[in-house]
């Protein structure tokens, strides 16, 4: 267990905010849970007790007759931004006298870093570039990310959880963000701040960082695993799109079963295009950690493999 | 409803936050004053550096002020300072009068100059207006007029009030006298001042006199007056950055001195003084007068980052952005190199200068090319390529010529007109071809020159291994490639750690079998006894040593002996000793092999071949010499046999070799793993081998190395070691890798020994950090390397000149090449290190006068003592005859009938050799010893005026009368009492200037001679020179001649192998 080195990692000046971000993560979202939970009791108490719902729906104290149902934004936003505004500057003032702005040599052209790591908002990128050629991972799933995120209000037909903090009554939205971004997005983050090493090796926390460090992989092509050489162009093209169709066509009916059974209202409200839009997005989605565990576990390179496009 | 009950307060107007934003306020005041404190206080420890040396300073220099008063009154008080003093009041007084006078005059014109300059300047400028009018005045009527009222206003009156010193007085001038007046009396002013210049002449020579004897006996003690000067500059001293910016340096900007504040003091302080170690001064101040910091800076030299203050180790560089961090002090002189590129000895910078020489004699450029090292095989190689280009050239040239008669021939069947055109046009396309090729045949000469002489500059480090069966016996072989340093602990030649016996077996059965073989000579045995002498007197030792550990004599610069029996064949080192450069069997550049008497049979030519024979097989240059230093001492037969016989019997009684029957006939696949294995050593890179003269360099190019990115150098599994143990820099890296070459192979896994690093162990002393001057050899090459950077400095500012000092330069590398400082002193230096090594023999130093005298078979007498030593070199440039000197060195014998001597003293038994050296580095060592003593160029030797008869017969008279017979020698003879050289070789040798200053005072030449002083006095009276013998005693001719009798010698000297001897008296 080299502390040293896992000293250095957490330590280094660019990666002081993601080692932030793995306790602030979890802490605003036990938060947010938190409240959602507490939410949703009362949502049931209220549901149950209509006249309570008159006077109660709001969270700290029970509304009386007679305040007002609007106030002014200044004062009373307002000194409560006051305050964060003052403790965000503090946090900053001092970060930035403990942490100076990590400087180094003058930049040599001949000379690469290794690793050569993206700022962190592209770290996740990056690290998927591992596990699909640099069109998919850095032209088409982007793309498809940034499409679906601006699709959500298209195809989001519940209505309900604006304002307030509720688990109960956004379940699907919540699942789909938790799997989305906590779990995929921040661990391919994390993978790429801590994890990935020199010539983008695999490091476990604790190994020590080594740019002579010599990794056997031997990644196929699935066609390959069959049998299919690479020179067979059109057999391997067609044996990757049937895995991959058969991906799509197999997940889609898998999805539309658990979406059935899990998520009827949403089913019932959405129309074909919303609905299939949703299937085609979350099938899409889980594509990368299957293709993960494929790459990491089984050496596979390529799922479909043709000289023009590779999956 | 109304409610009567008061409405609860609505938490959200009610809630108060004012204690949060209080608490957090208060804490963001006290971040915002951290971030002050940081970054004006933490971020700027200069500031507080400053503050402390203000008052450390400030009483380090009231304490040494009563010292510097005390030493003051003491000059002050003492006799030769008041004499110095009464001289400049004497002098003072005896201009005191003269000087009022001038003075007084000089008030009153002031005070006359004054009171008039209103006036003079108003009439003046009228008057300049007037000419001005005239001039532009558009008729002559116009100027007529104009002339007229100029003419009046010349005689215009004025009355000037004059305020003079003695009181007030009204004069009248007209215009013209007054500004003549004016003028006159400016330029008497003039002349008074010039007057008092004069007169105080002397009163400032006397003044400058006592200040300079004050000054130089004050010495390094900086007088109270600068102590006070030092005080007052600290009393202004303001807090802030103190920074060197130098534009032409890439915007070179040094912060060193805002700690560093003692630097550039004028006196010395050392780190006790101020109880700091940044406050001291630098030492060698005489540094920063030839590398001013205003125009250097600091960094270029000592490295760093010189922009970093924020604390020690930013600004020293020693973090890991950084990537050129401050040298420590065992290194310091790495940051000359980058600009003094081509000294081998550098003024002050030892451990540079050792480095240097390490890496020549050690034979690191065998393996790694550095530049400026074996600068002669590269040139060669770029000749010889000329060469081929001319040659080529030629032919195609000589094809053109080769077709013109046939195309003339076919001039007959054209009309006369086109045969005519035709026919120029050949005669002007053969004049045009002839002109190429004399113009190359021209080139090819020049060229050729250059080749023949680079041939015979080009040493290997190691000896020739081609010549092993006719030197070594076999059996010797195996045990020294395995192991040289068992054998031999100081040897040059480095240990191959990773060679098993296998290894061993197949380079020795390889090297063997590669070895040529060729008519030798048989040789009788000699005397040993005479032979151990012989090795001392002859002055081996300047360069060999014999002997281990504290009973070692002799030098480093050739091989120890002290084993040499158990390896060598009597016959090959009877041979080598009467020449070391004969080589067996010539070498032809061109054909890529060794030329047999076979070759020259078939080629109908005898097998005799010297520098000057054609290759039999291509007609190209042959290699005819071996490559080595070692010259050749033009030992008589019996001489080498003598000293041959007492070398073979210098073995260890206890040593014993194992039988080698396989290297005679060893079969196939072991000559060829051995040959794959040379190959795979470099081994060819110090050594010729047979079939790999033209193997090049196995190592890297080192002549960057300390501009290498970190990454590229490879530490291998140390890296992390390395990174944590903080020596991850181009130093950690070089001296683990000198001390132990095999340092980076550790921790990894190799099954192949071919795989391991290359490098042999050349067991290097090792840096050792306690010691106050580190002088290891570790250290040394590390300096060097450090410093072997791609230089930012600009070339204007590096030290490659071109003149004497270049030649001075160029020449060192010749002397170290040669080893003649082995025996020669060349700096006038009375320290002991700077002695040359055959010196610190005790046969010639005074202490061998003790040891027995004894003569040798031919009578020669060997005696021993410092008399016996090699001349001094100091003031050779002055003293000699350039032409002669290059004369001498081709041929130091002087005579081509009797080689076995010395041309110039014969009565030393030591020998100055035959070195074999090319024309161009006899002109280089001619133009060297020219440059040390400051000698201008060209040497125009002065005509000498014939002497008359009668001159003749008084220049004799002074000879005899100085008794110069006594110890010089007469001709060729040389006599038991002879120990000074021979006048017939003054006229050619000598120059007269210094003849003349030699004869009237040697030891202020050479201190150490035997030339008697004190042979001339100066007459009283006359002030010329006359022999020292009572002038009673003198002979006539001599009583009557009234010249000069050092002149007179001096002129007989010059002429002296043409003016008739004198008649012997009866």
């Amino acid at each position: 267990m080299d502390w040293h080195q896992l000293i250095k990692i957490t330590t280094a000046p660019d990666n002081v905010p993601i080692v932030l971000m793995l306790f602030l993560m979890p802490f605003y979202t036990w938060y947010g849970l938190k409240q959602s939970f507490a939410n949703d009791r009362l949502i049931e108490r209220l549901e149950a007790d209509p006249e309570l719902a008159k006077t109660h729906h709001r969270k700290t104290q029970p509304f009386v007759k007679g305040w007002d149902s609007t106030v002014h934004v200044w004062p009373y936003l307002l000194k409560i931004e006051f305050l964060a505004m003052i403790i965000v500057t503090l946090i900053l003032v001092v970060w930035s006298i403990f942490l100076d702005a990590p400087l180094e040599e003058p930049a040599n052209p001949n000379l690469t870093m290794n690793p050569s790591k993206a700022p962190w908002y592209f770290l996740g990128l990056q690290e998927m570039l591992v596990y699909f050629d640099p069109w998919i991972a850095g032209v088409v799933l982007p793309g498809i990310i940034l499409g679906g995120l601006m699709a959500i209000p298209y195809i989001d037909v519940n209505p309900r959880g604006n304002g307030y903090y509720t688990y109960k009554q956004r379940k699907f939205s919540i699942w789909m963000f938790f799997i989305g971004f906590l779990v995929l997005w921040l661990v391919l983050i994390v993978i790429g701040t801590f994890i990935r090493g020199p010539g983008w090796m695999w490091f476990w926390p604790g190994e020590t960082w080594d740019h002579h460090r010599i990794v056997h992989a031997m990644n196929r092509n699935l066609h390959e695993f069959i049998g299919i050489k690479d020179s067979e162009v059109w057999k391997a093209a067609g044996f990757g799109a049937t895995v991959v169709g058969a991906y799509f066509v197999l997940g889609g009916l898998l999805c539309d079963r658990l979406f059935r059974k899990f998520a009827t209202e949403m089913f019932k409200k959405q129309n074909f295009a919303q609905y299939a839009t949703t299937i085609a997005l979350t099938v899409m989605m889980f594509g990368l950690p299957i293709k993960m565990i494929l790459r990491l576990g089984f050496n596979v390179k390529y799922v479909m493999a043709t000289p023009w496009f590779n999956i | 409803m109304a409610d009567n009950q008061p409405l609860p307060p609505d938490p959200i107007r009610t809630r108060s936050l004012s204690g949060p934003i209080f608490v957090s306020t208060a804490l963001l005041m006290l971040a915002t004053f951290g971030a002050l404190y940081d970054e004006f206080v933490h971020k700027r420890p200069y500031e507080r550096t400053q503050a402390e040396w203000i008052e450390k300073f400030s009483a380090h220099l009231d304490k040494v002020t009563p010292i510097a008063e005390a030493r003051e009154a003491s000059i002050r008080s003492s006799d030769a300072y008041k004499a110095l003093d009464s001289a400049v009041s004497t002098a003072e007084a005896a201009v005191r009068t003269n000087l009022a006078k001038l003075d007084e005059r000089s008030a009153v014109i002031s005070a006359t100059l004054a009171s008039m300059d209103y006036g003079f300047r108003d009439r003046k400028g009228r008057i300049d207006e007037f000419i001005n009018l005239i001039e532009n005045a558009h008729d002559d009527q116009g100027k007529d007029q104009l002339r007229t009222r100029l003419a009046a206003f010349r005689e215009l009156p004025i009355t000037v009030k004059l305020e003079l010193p003695s009181g007030v007085e009204m004069k009248d001038y007209t215009t013209t006298t007054l500004i003549d007046t004016y003028l006159g009396l400016k330029a008497e002013q003039g002349r008074i001042s010039g007057d008092k210049g004069s007169l105080l002449g002397p009163v400032s020579a006397a003044r400058r006199a006592r200040d300079s004897f004050f000054d130089k006996a004050m010495g390094a003690t900086l007088s109270p007056v600068k102590l006070e000067g030092l005080r007052s500059e600290l009393a202004s001293f303001s807090i802030g950055v103190k920074q060197i910016y130098v534009k032409e340096m890439g915007e070179l900007v040094d912060r060193c001195e805002s700690c560093h504040l003692g630097i550039r003091k004028p006196l010395e302080l050392k780190a006790e003084d101020l109880d700091n170690k940044a406050f001291t001064s630098h030492p060698r101040p005489e540094l920063l007068q030839t590398h001013d910091p205003e125009k250097f800076g600091c960094s270029p030299c000592h490295n760093g980052a010189g922009v970093a203050l924020v604390s020690t180790d930013k600004a020293h560089g020693n973090f890991k952005h950084w990537l050129w961090p401050l040298y420590k002090r065992e290194n310091f002189d790495s940051g000359c190199v980058q600009c003094h590129t081509h000294d081998l000895l550098l003024e002050g910078a030892d451990t540079y200068n050792k480095g240097r020489e390490l890496y020549r004699s050690r034979g690191c450029w065998g393996c790694h090319r550095y530049d400026g090292y074996d600068a002669e095989s590269e040139e060669f190689a770029l000749v010889r390529k000329d060469l081929l280009d001319i040659r080529v050239k030629k032919e195609k040239v000589d094809e053109k010529l080769a077709t013109l008669p046939a195309r003339r021939a076919m001039l007959a069947e054209l009309d006369e007109d086109a045969a005519k055109i035709a026919g120029t046009k050949i005669n002007q396309e053969e004049k045009d071809f002839t002109q190429q090729m004399s113009g190359l045949e021209t080139a090819r000469l020049v060229k050729g020159q250059r080749s023949k002489d680079l041939l015979s500059e080009i040493k290997k480090v190691g000896p020739s291994l081609k010549e092993l069966k006719m030197k070594v016996k076999p059996e010797w072989l195996p045990v020294w490639i395995q192991a040289p340093t068992k054998f031999r602990p100081d040897t040059k030649m480095p240990q191959y750690e990773t060679l098993d016996e296998e290894q061993t077996k197949a380079i020795s059965a390889f090297i063997w079998d590669s070895a040529v073989t060729g008519p030798a000579t048989a040789y009788k045995t000699g005397d040993a006894d005479r032979g151990q002498k012989l090795l001392t007197d002859r002055g081996c030792y300047a360069c060999h040593a014999m002997g281990e550990g504290d009973k070692k004599e002799g030098n480093n610069f050739a091989a120890n002996l002290s084993r040499i029996g158990e390896k060598t064949n009597y016959d090959y080192l009877v041979r080598w000793l009467l020449n070391p450069k004969q080589k067996t069997l010539p070498y032809s550049l061109e054909a890529k092999r060794d030329i047999t008497p076979a070759d020259f049979a078939k080629a109908g030519k005898e097998f005799k071949f010297d520098d000057e024979t054609p290759c039999p097989l291509t007609g190209g240059q042959l290699l005819t010499h071996q490559m080595t230093v070692m010259p050749n001492l033009r030992l008589s037969v019996g001489d080498a046999q003598d000293m041959a016989t007492f070398l073979l019997t210098k073995k260890n009684a206890d040593a014993t070799y194992a039988a080698v029957p396989w290297m005679q006939n060893a079969p196939p696949e072991l000559l060829k793993r051995g040959e794959e294995l040379v190959k795979h050593y470099g081994c060819a890179g110090c050594h010729e081998i047979k079939g790999l003269e033209s193997e090049g360099r196995l190592g890297t190019e080192l002549t960057y190395e300390g501009s290498k990115p970190i990454e590229r150098l490879d530490f291998a599994h140390l890296t992390n070691d390395a990174k944590r143990s903080n020596w991850y820099n181009h130093k950690g890296y070089l001296e683990q890798k000198l001390g132990n070459p095999q340092v980076y192979d550790v921790g990894k896994e190799i099954t192949n020994p071919l795989q391991r690093s290359k490098m042999p162990n050349f067991h290097l002393t090792k840096p050792d950090r306690e010691a106050l001057k580190d002088t290891s050899d570790v250290t040394a090459l590390t300096t060097f390397l450090l410093g072997s950077v791609e230089s930012l400095v600009p070339k204007a500012y590096r030290d490659l000149p071109g003149g004497d000092r270049g030649a001075i330069k160029d020449g060192w590398w010749i002397v170290k090449k040669y080893n003649c400082n082995g025996c020669h002193q060349f700096l006038p230096e009375s320290d002991p290190n700077n002695l040359p090594a055959l010196w610190k023999q005790k046969w010639f130093s005074p202490e061998g006068e003790t040891m027995e005298t004894w003569t040798s078979a031919g009578g020669e007498v060997h005696k021993p003592g410092a008399v016996m030593r090699p001349p001094t070199l100091v003031g050779q440039g002055a003293r000699v005859d350039p032409q002669w000197l290059a004369e001498f060195l081709r041929n130091p014998a002087l005579s081509k009938s009797n080689p076995h001597r010395n041309g110039v003293r014969g009565y030393l038994n030591v020998r100055m050799p035959t070195y074999n050296m090319s024309e161009g580095e006899i002109a280089k060592l001619v133009r060297f010893f020219q440059a040390m003593s400051k000698q201008p160029t060209p040497y125009v030797r002065p005509e000498q005026v014939p002497l008359t008869a009668l001159e003749t017969e008084a220049a004799w008279a002074v000879f005899t009368a100085n008794d110069c017979a006594k110890c010089h020698a007469q001709g060729e003879v040389i006599t038991p009492q002879v120990n000074a050289p021979s006048f017939t070789l003054s006229p050619s040798r000598l120059r007269p200037a210094w003849m003349h200053r030699w004869i009237v005072d040697p030891t202020s030449l050479i201190p150490e001679t035997a030339m008697p002083k004190g042979l001339f006095v100066r007459e009283a009276g006359t002030g010329r020179w006359v022999t020292a013998k009572n002038p009673a005693d003198w002979p006539a001719v001599l009583k009557n001649y009234k010249g000069d009798h050092s002149e007179l010698i001096v002129r007989l000297m010059a002429q002296y192998n043409v003016v008739p001897q004198p008649q012997p008296k009866r």
